[in-house]
């Protein structure tokens, strides 16, 4: 330190002063970049513990659901006179999670509920119901206020996580067999997993309300 | 006694044999046979020719017999009506052209194609490579 000239001290001073004020500065936006890092990784760790916002919104699964009912028709019989409907049910039960549960009303010959119970038990519903019926549109029933007409879903976002959907529609079809057409009020009710698969299903068909189509 | 049960046996399994092919043959196979023996049909008709409209009725009269099984299996009503309906009609212009009653006989054929066209507009579909589908 010999050679420092009375200039040269000064110089240091200075130096040193702003030396102490970058210091503290440095002190500050490290504590500053600390704290936004603790808050980033609570928000993150909050965000884990709610449940998953759902892949796809319930009424968009409960509308392909009617689109895949309606195609339950839309098969073949093929020259030798095979009927060729198991593309369309396969279609159908790809919406159903495994253990799914799906209700519907009782037959002509059955009384109580009827519960089908896993994709096997779903499966004989849809193949039966493929063959029973044709010309098949199940339609959600349009709701018009103030001039805007609505097909509108019902839809809540469960606490344990999956989301459920119910609606309202008419369900217009033909007999196979005797080719008479209907108009049956009806209302379904969804319940679907996290996966966005139908977990549980039910179908009221109201069949007092039934009207035949000359 | 013998002989006679050779001979039963032998009927029973050519009745079943017959049966059994006529119930297999494809769909398509009776229906391109339908049309050619109708446009045969239609010929004779205008042409007065009471021998020739008779052997085409008759033949139809069988494929709309076939028409018929292959729907009854499935129990579908409206093409069970229209084969059975063409299956009548064409026997009773096997009848009129034998009774030699060629003004019924050309009444009776041109009532025929409607019975086409109602099950066709209900069962038949048209593919893109104009291929034909039976529709349920």
């Amino acid at each position: 330190m010999d050679h420092v000239t009375p200039r040269h001290r000064g110089t240091e001073k200075t130096f040193g002063l702003f030396l102490g004020v970058l210091e503290s500065r440095c002190v500050g936006i490290i504590l500053l970049v600390l704290a936004l890092v603790a808050c980033a990784r609570l928000s993150d760790a909050q965000t884990t513990a709610s449940p998953k916002p759902p892949v796809v919104k319930p009424d968009e699964l409960a509308s392909e659901w009617f689109i895949r009912l309606n195609e339950l028709d839309d098969w073949h019989i093929s020259f030798d006179g095979k009927e060729e409907n198991q593309a369309v049910v396969d279609r159908f039960l790809e919406l159903y999670a495994d253990e799914a549960l799906h209700q519907v009303g009782p037959s002509a010959t059955q009384i109580g509920p009827v519960i089908f119970h896993g994709k096997d038990a779903i499966r004989r519903w849809a193949d039966d119901f493929s063959k029973r019926y044709v010309a098949l549109n199940y339609r959600v029933e349009y709701k018009t206020r103030k001039e805007k007409p609505l097909q509108p879903f019902y839809v809540i976002q469960f606490p344990w996580g999956g989301t459920g959907a119910s609606t309202q529609f008419e369900a217009i079809f033909t007999n196979r067999d005797d080719r008479r057409q209907f108009v049956v009020p009806g209302a379904v009710f969804f319940i679907f997993d996290e996966s966005g698969k139908i977990d549980s299903l039910r179908l009221y068909l109201l069949r007092d309300e039934a009207t035949e189509i000359a | 006694m013998g002989r006679q049960h050779a001979v039963v046996v032998v009927v029973i399994v050519g009745v079943w044999v017959a049966t059994a092919s006529a119930q297999t043959r494809p769909y398509n196979v009776i229906m391109k046979d339908v049309a050619s023996a109708f446009a045969g049909l239609r010929k004779s008709v205008d042409a007065s020719d009471l021998a020739g409209a008779s052997d085409n009725a008759g033949r139809l009269e069988q494929l709309f017999k076939e028409t018929e099984d292959f729907w009854t299996k499935f129990r579908t009503k409206d093409a069970i009506d229209a084969a059975s309906g063409a299956r009548e009609l064409s026997a009773s212009i096997v009848a009129a052209a034998g009774a030699k009653d060629a003004q019924k006989m050309r009444t009776a054929a041109g009532g025929l194609g409607r019975f086409c066209t109602t099950c066709h507009d209900s069962h038949r579909e048209v593919a893109p490579d104009k291929s034909y589908r039976i529709r349920p």
